[in-house]
């Protein structure tokens, strides 16, 4: 027997096909549910696609910067105790069995993590992956963030579960729990007053830990405090660390948190040394600016005279040189998003050269560290 | 009957054409305009064009009656020889007689309108999208303002020209013809104003999304006049008194830019505001100077004025902005209100 193909008879078995799917669809007979898992085929397929996207997308990303730095590390681990751990477990804390039981199963990275490279762990964490649950990086503008959780998760395979706990409790790990992590609710109600989930990395003092990993928000101005952390909690200020902490804290703690760290008296940052010349082409741009880019003094609105007319600008002597300058260099890529006032520095940011931002950065710095010698008996 | 613009148009119509015409017409004349000339180089200039014009007028008309004449009128053809004559005669000499004459007189005036200034020196620099304005007394004393120039009549006034960005053109039509500003250039330019009051200058070079609203306001005043005002803003002016305006401007940033002479506010990277209620616009003379109109262009600095390099303060209240905007346009110190009375011809 022949079949004769034709138009006619092609068109008819597309469309019976689509038919039967849509009528095998409503039948309600495919099944959904995530016990017994997938045939051996489709998990592999499935697998197989996704890394291939992987793959080739993460020739998008650029170079990294040196993961080994320790406060990438801290800033990771921070972030990881209550944005990853509860899905993908941590060493030491093994994953909860609740989760292990969806479809795909999130990764258990207290017994092994797969093997990716850097660029490939940042277009995982950037992106997320569909249909999987991963979800994406609050914030994908913010890749500074994405390498400091890239930079733990390569470290984490040897991370002693004690050395984990450290990074990522600080001083507080007394109020988390060994194995805490495992537990879901961490993901939208602290088990711990917000105080304390603020000073895992902060510390309780404000003036944060493992080098310049935190920026000391010890005796910032309670104002621009609230200001901050509601633009945080609003999403109008990009962060993928600090967002879900400012939106799961509710306005009232935010309010009480910035009165407890305006309170903090401010200690100077160990600042790194930095080239006197640079740290004096700082001191011009803060307090003349630089006329000819059209950039105001930077005192008019962060020196003493200006912090005491206006509380809502935030002081910036003694702030880690290399967050100022993460700072600088997020306004100048546009992500850096922030409260009411942005805009202002938005426009002055973007007129400072790179070499402006790192010298106008150390000489706050330094200058925080003069101050405090200074006042010091 | 009237014929209108060369055409007899629908009866309808005729007022319509008239009412065109005239509109056309009264763009001849007023502030901003280099056929109703009120210094000395606008009207030599001007004076060259209405020669050129009426020249240009006369030599069209001989070429189409002789053109008329020789295709229509004259029944035999041309010998070689007399149309050679035509040729060289009308072709090449009458020409270049005429072109010559031009020239001399052109060249002649020339060093009349390179002549140097007198003593007073305006240093004008161009902005996106404004003018800063500084007036360089013969003693060293230094004058600032902005996108608001004075002048006084009769006198030769010598405007030094630069730019920081990119380049701005210098043109205030009844005065004289335009000048570029050219970053990493000084150019020179005399202004000789023949006539009291007010006139509007504005940048003649693409500069940017508002190059067309970077304009400037140019009055002309009587000597004296000019001579006592310009006294007066040796010293700073006694600081605006409400209180509130002061506190607000300061607290805000906004000294970080712009100068208030006589207040803590010294910033050198906007306008210089002082004494912003004499001025008759704002903006770099592109809305009547009032109050709600700076309010405005506080809160929504960059809808009114697209790539302006000052950020729109929308995060002050409506009201505090006003308080600002009144406290920059209150009258200061005793002599500011006369002055403008002395000024007004």
């Amino acid at each position: 027997m022949t079949l004769r193909l034709t138009w006619r008879r092609i068109g008819i078995a597309l469309a019976a096909l689509v038919l039967g799917g849509l009528l095998f669809g409503w039948s309600g007979l495919f099944y959904v549910g995530a016990t017994g898992g997938h045939w051996g085929v489709t998990n592999w397929f499935l697998h197989w696609v996704m890394q291939n996207s992987v793959r080739t997308y993460s020739l998008l990303v650029e170079e990294p910067p040196d993961l080994r730095d320790r406060a990438l590390l801290a800033r990771g681990a921070g972030h990881y105790a209550t944005g990853c751990a509860p899905c993908h477990a941590a060493p030491g804390e093994p994953q909860n069995p609740v989760v292990s039981q969806s479809l795909p199963a999130p990764p258990d990275f207290s017994r092994r993590i797969d093997e990716w490279d850097s660029k490939e762990f940042f277009r995982i964490v950037q992106h997320g992956v569909r249909y999987s649950g991963m979800p994406a990086w609050p914030e994908p503008g913010r890749q500074d963030e994405v390498w400091s959780m890239v930079a733990l998760l390569e470290a984490l395979p040897s991370l002693s579960p004690e050395e984990y706990r450290r990074l990522a409790y600080g001083q507080e790990a007394a109020e988390f729990p060994a194995g805490g992590s495992a537990a879901l609710a961490r993901l939208s109600d602290p088990a711990a007053p917000v105080l304390a989930d603020c000073a895992r990395c902060h510390n309780r003092d404000g003036l944060g830990r493992d080098g310049d990993a935190f920026p000391i928000i010890a005796g910032q101005s309670e104002t621009y405090l609230v200001e901050t952390l509601r633009a945080f909690a609003e999403g109008r200020r990009h962060s993928g660390m600090m967002q879900p902490p400012a939106a799961r804290a509710g306005d009232e703690a935010l309010q009480a948190i910035a009165r407890h760290y305006a309170a903090q008296p401010r200690a100077a940052a160990a600042a790194a040394p930095a080239d006197a010349a640079l740290i004096e082409q700082g001191e011009r741009i803060a307090r003349e600016g630089v006329v000819a880019q059209q950039v105001p003094a930077c005192l008019s609105c962060h020196g003493d005279e200006a912090l005491r007319r206006n509380l809502a600008f935030p002081r910036l002597d003694g702030q880690h040189a290399g967050y100022l300058q993460r700072q600088l260099e997020a306004w100048q890529s546009g992500v850096r998003g922030g409260g009411p006032r942005q805009e202002l520095m938005r426009t002055v940011a973007d007129r400072l050269t790179a070499d402006q931002v790192k010298a106008v950065s150390a000489w706050f710095a330094a200058q925080g560290t003069r101050q405090e010698a200074a006042s010091r008996p | 009957m009237t014929i209108v613009l060369g055409f007899s148009a629908p009866r309808p119509l005729r007022g319509l054409g008239a009412a065109g015409l005239a509109l056309i017409l009264a763009g001849c004349s007023g502030r901003q305009s280099a056929l109703d000339p009120a210094g000395h180089e606008a009207r030599v200039v001007g004076d060259l064009f209405w020669w050129m014009l009426i020249a240009s007028v006369v030599i069209w008309a001989l070429v189409m009656a002789f053109s008329f004449y020789a295709s229509h009128r004259r029944g035999e053809p041309w010998s070689s020889r007399a149309a050679a004559r035509v040729i060289l005669i009308c072709g090449a000499i009458l020409p270049t007689l005429l072109l010559a004459i031009l020239l001399v007189f052109g060249l002649r005036l020339m060093p009349m309108l390179r002549a140097p200034g007198e003593e007073l020196r305006i240093a004008v620099e161009g902005q996106q999208f404004w003018w800063r304005v500084t007036y360089e007394l013969p003693d060293g004393t230094r004058v600032s303002s902005a996108n608001e120039v004075r002048l006084p009549r009769g006198r030769r006034t010598e405007f030094v020209l630069t730019a920081q960005d990119v380049i701005h053109s210098f043109w205030v039509p009844p005065l004289a013809g335009k000048m570029d500003l050219i970053p990493g250039m000084t150019n020179r330019l005399v202004l000789e104003p023949e006539r009291t009051g007010r006139f509007r200058g504005a940048c003649a070079e693409f500069c940017g999304a508002s190059h067309a609203l970077m304009a400037l306001d140019i009055e002309v005043m009587e000597p004296d006049a000019f001579e006592a005002w310009l006294q007066s803003r040796r010293t700073p002016p006694a600081p605006p008194r409400t209180e509130d305006g002061a506190a607000l401007f300061l607290a805000n940033g906004c000294g970080a830019c712009h100068t208030v002479a006589g207040t803590e506010a010294a910033g050198r990277v906007g306008p210089d505001l002082t004494l912003l209620s004499e001025r008759p616009s704002i903006a770099a003379g592109i809305l009547p100077n009032n109050t709600d109109n700076l309010v405005s262009f506080i809160r929504n600095t960059r809808d009114i004025k697209p790539g302006a390099r000052m950020p729109s303060f929308a995060m002050l209240s409506p009201e505090q902005a006003a308080s600002i905007a009144h406290w920059l346009l209150t009258p200061r110190s005793g002599t500011a209100g006369t002055r403008r009375a002395d000024a007004t011809p």
